[in-house]
């Protein structure tokens, strides 16, 4: 057994293309993530919206909101006073994102992200310039009082994680991809399952001849794909904890047991789909491909949305979808602080792999060849 | 045209693949489309989302407060225990929960404490209710310092909360302000075509690059740029034809809004020009992969990366400036802001216009450069010593 190891690890760790992919892959993934929708890419991306100032006319309370909206001028509004005509036609042609016209109120195109922020504006006016008429009326002794209690408008909320530590947002894109990580262990399993098949392969067809019982061969190959599998997801976390410098809290030892079991179910998923059927490599790689993916959108690599939608209309789906139990785990580890939760997800990512193994072992055992 | 029958011939051994694939990106398309468009309609009206609200004060603030979510909230109702929130945020009961703890009143007109909260780490709604629970609160405060009672304060912040600006949305593609539906499915093309191609197109020509096949084909009386245009004919008419299913299930989705739309030549020009670059993609990643098991992780690489980073899967607008300047090199950011405005407006300016066609052609050069990369490589492949 263990000469069957040490020779099928030479020979991936030797394949030096796809050991570099199947590391390379996931790191440049993480990167662009980072600079796509990580933290850092919204802290430039709202910035100088283009907006229209229409004056109607010469109230001294239109000269205030004029002053008003000046004020986010070059930072996070690029204003620029039109008359009407001029503005409608820079918003019909997408030049401009609203007009604000100075009798306090807004006109938009679309109900975009970039328009609601013009109309925040705007309604943050709106409400303060009603606030201090009210007091002004009632308690004009007070104004300068509630003129500096606005100005010092401060947040009111505090997030805190269930489990009494918080996370960013963005973060659960990350962990669906180490969750694509896991479930891509799949792909050298198969090319493993691939060369034990005598009808599939010539090193099959030799390994077939030989004394060694075909369950040991299977057994060794999976060994060694799941522990390259497991490096390449330990390198992916350390990558992302320490060069991204992604807060993953203090769940190091948690988040390596998690993808522990991760590495185990995708190369189970390998395993299966390569000891099912006589098809071609191609058309079992394109199968997996296809399950990958579907998997990993379910469970929510591309729409967060969507596991919410699959939560109130076909549940079983997440229960049972290895992605999504992945990133499960995760929250349960460090947004939930819940081990019950995160021990029945492990249990299941353990259950699911013992299920595919027992199916794939099942599918080739006694297969004999009249000839090859 | 030997060498065209010879990659049609494989084409159509990869058909079924092709279907598969199809099928797949396509179905997660339609999916992605669905949840976006609810996102979309949404996003600039207050949308109603399930929050839990645990009210242990039984103060004049903690009421106000409570009604106020409740008039634009759906407020579940939860048990107060740790592990009753952390169920309902688990199993996606709420997205939102807000605890106000006993003696909130006190301990926030004097110290100005804060509300714990909870949130769904994937809920984008959040964000908005925190802005509404900030807003009341300071308003409540500003009412307090200005000499006016509790009860007074609650009562005009209440009030308050239902003053808003006048807003005005235009009408400007006879869609209400949004953006057509088909645009929103569009958005996803091009993870699609560079997927599919990516993973058929690229597996064909490995097929064609393997040594023995190569040096057999050197040997041929065709002239290597013969064989080259030969197999890019043939695959462009591949991806032509997945392109066209693509169109067809646009067709069936959304029928007559697409076909009355102004702007459809528009799409289909986009699109056409989008599937053009995705096949010199793969062209390029076919010369230069030699292994199949690799072939997976450079098309995921290309795909996934080059659609994240150019607003396929978040909108333009929530790219960073930034990663704009990076993105505006690939054809699918010019593809994207293409898509974008033709979703938009139904009227093009000479400004859109020119936008458009400038769009086309950054797509047509990238995809030509892609070709021209992968001809000299395969040149300089036939050239090497073996």
């Amino acid at each position: 057994m263990m000469h069957l190891i040490k020779y099928r690890l030479l020979q991936t760790l030797r394949d030096k293309t796809t050991m570099f992919w199947a590391l390379a892959f996931p790191i440049i993934m993480s990167v662009f993530f980072y600079f796509s929708i990580g933290k850092s890419s919204f802290e430039d991306t709202f910035k100088e919206i283009p907006a229209a100032l229409v004056e109607t006319g010469t109230e001294e309370e239109n000269k205030v909101f004029s002053k008003y909206l000046d004020s986010f001028d070059g930072q996070l509004l690029k204003l620029e006073p039109m008359s009407e005509e001029e503005a409608l036609t820079a918003l019909n042609e997408g030049r401009i994102e609203g007009i604000f016209y100075d009798d306090r109120s807004l006109s938009v195109s679309t109900n975009g992200i970039l328009p609601s922020i013009l109309e925040t504006l705007l309604d943050s006016y709106v409400k303060n310039e009603a606030m201090l008429t009210t007091i002004a009326n009632e308690h004009p002794e007070r104004l300068p009082q509630a003129v500096q209690t606005i100005q010092a408008y401060s947040e009111m909320t505090e997030e805190v994680a269930v489990g009494g530590k918080t996370l960013d947002t963005s973060l659960s894109f990350f962990f669906a991809l180490i969750g694509m990580t896991c479930l891509y262990g799949c792909f050298p399993a198969i090319q493993t399952m691939m060369e034990t098949r005598a009808n599939l392969s010539p090193l099959g067809a030799r390994q077939c001849v030989t004394p060694t019982g075909k369950m040991k061969r299977i057994c060794a190959n999976f060994l060694v794909t799941y522990l390259i599998q497991l490096a390449n997801v330990m390198l992916v976390l350390c990558f992302m904890k320490y060069v991204l410098r992604l807060d993953f809290g203090n769940q190091m030892g948690g988040m390596i047991l998690i993808c522990m079991f991760g590495s185990l179910i995708g190369n189970s998923l390998g395993i299966v789909v390569g000891a099912s059927g006589k098809w071609s490599e191609a058309a079992k790689i394109g199968v997996l491909i296809g399950i990958c993916m579907g998997l990993c959108f379910l469970g929510g690599l591309m729409t967060p949305d969507i596991r919410t939608y699959i939560e109130l209309y076909v549940p079983i789906i997440n229960r049972i979808n290895p992605a999504a139990i992945i990133s499960d785990a995760f929250y349960c580890l460090n947004v939930f602080d819940d081990s019950e939760k995160l021990t029945r997800c492990l249990a299941t990512l353990a259950g699911m792999s013992v299920l595919l193994v027992s199916a794939s072992f099942l599918m080739v055992r006694r297969e004999r060849y009249d000839s090859l | 045209m030997t060498v065209f029958k010879g990659y049609m011939t494989l084409v159509k051994r990869n058909f079924h693949m092709v279907l598969m694939y199809l099928g797949i990106f396509l179905g997660i398309a339609v999916l992605t489309q669905t949840a976006n468009s609810k996102k979309t309609e949404d996003s600039y009206e207050t949308a109603a989302v399930n929050i839990a609200v645990i009210k242990e004060d039984d103060s004049r603030l903690a009421d106000g407060l409570y009604d106020y979510l409740a008039e634009i909230h759906n407020i579940v109702s939860i048990g107060d225990e740790k592990k009753d929130i952390q169920d309902a945020l688990y199993y996606r009961y709420v997205e939102y929960v807000v605890i106000i703890p006993q003696g909130y009143q006190e301990k926030f007109l004097n110290d100005g404490a804060k509300l714990q909260t909870s949130k769904l780490p994937q809920s984008e709604s959040s964000q908005y209710i925190d802005a509404q629970i900030n807003n009341y609160l300071n308003g409540v405060n500003v009412y307090y310092q200005s000499g006016y009672s509790v009860e007074e304060a609650v009562e005009r912040a209440s009030e308050q909360t239902k003053i808003t600006g006048e807003i005005k949305l235009l009408d400007q593609n006879g869609n209400a302000g949004q953006r057509e539906p088909f645009a929103e499915f569009l958005r996803f093309y091009p993870y699609i075509i560079i997927a599919i191609l990516g993973l058929t197109v690229a597996r064909i020509m490995m097929r064609f690059r393997s040594k023995r096949i190569r040096q057999r084909m050197a040997c041929s009386a065709v002239s290597l740029s013969r064989q080259n245009m030969e197999g890019v004919l043939a695959l462009c008419i591949t991806s032509v034809g997945i392109w066209g299913i693509t169109i067809l299930l646009v067709l069936i989705l959304y029928g007559n809004r697409f076909v009355l739309s102004p702007n459809k030549w528009y799409f289909l020009g986009n699109t056409l020009i989008i599937t053009l670059s995705a096949l010199a993609m793969s062209f390029l990643i076919g010369v230069l992969v030699k292994k199949e098991t690799v072939l997976t992780s450079v098309v995921n690489t290309v795909a996934l990366g080059m659609c994240s980073l150019c607003g396929a899967f978040a909108p333009l607008d929530l790219l960073g400036n930034n990663v704009k300047r990076v993105s505006q090199f690939f054809p699918v950011y010019w593809y994207e802001l293409l898509n974008d405005m033709l979703g938009q407006f139904h009227e093009l300016s000479e400004d859109m216009l020119q936008t458009i066609w400038k769009g086309y052609a950054i797509q047509l050069a990238f995809a030509l450069a892609c070709l021209f990369v992968a001809l000299a490589i395969s040149k300089a492949q036939r050239q090497e010593k073996e």
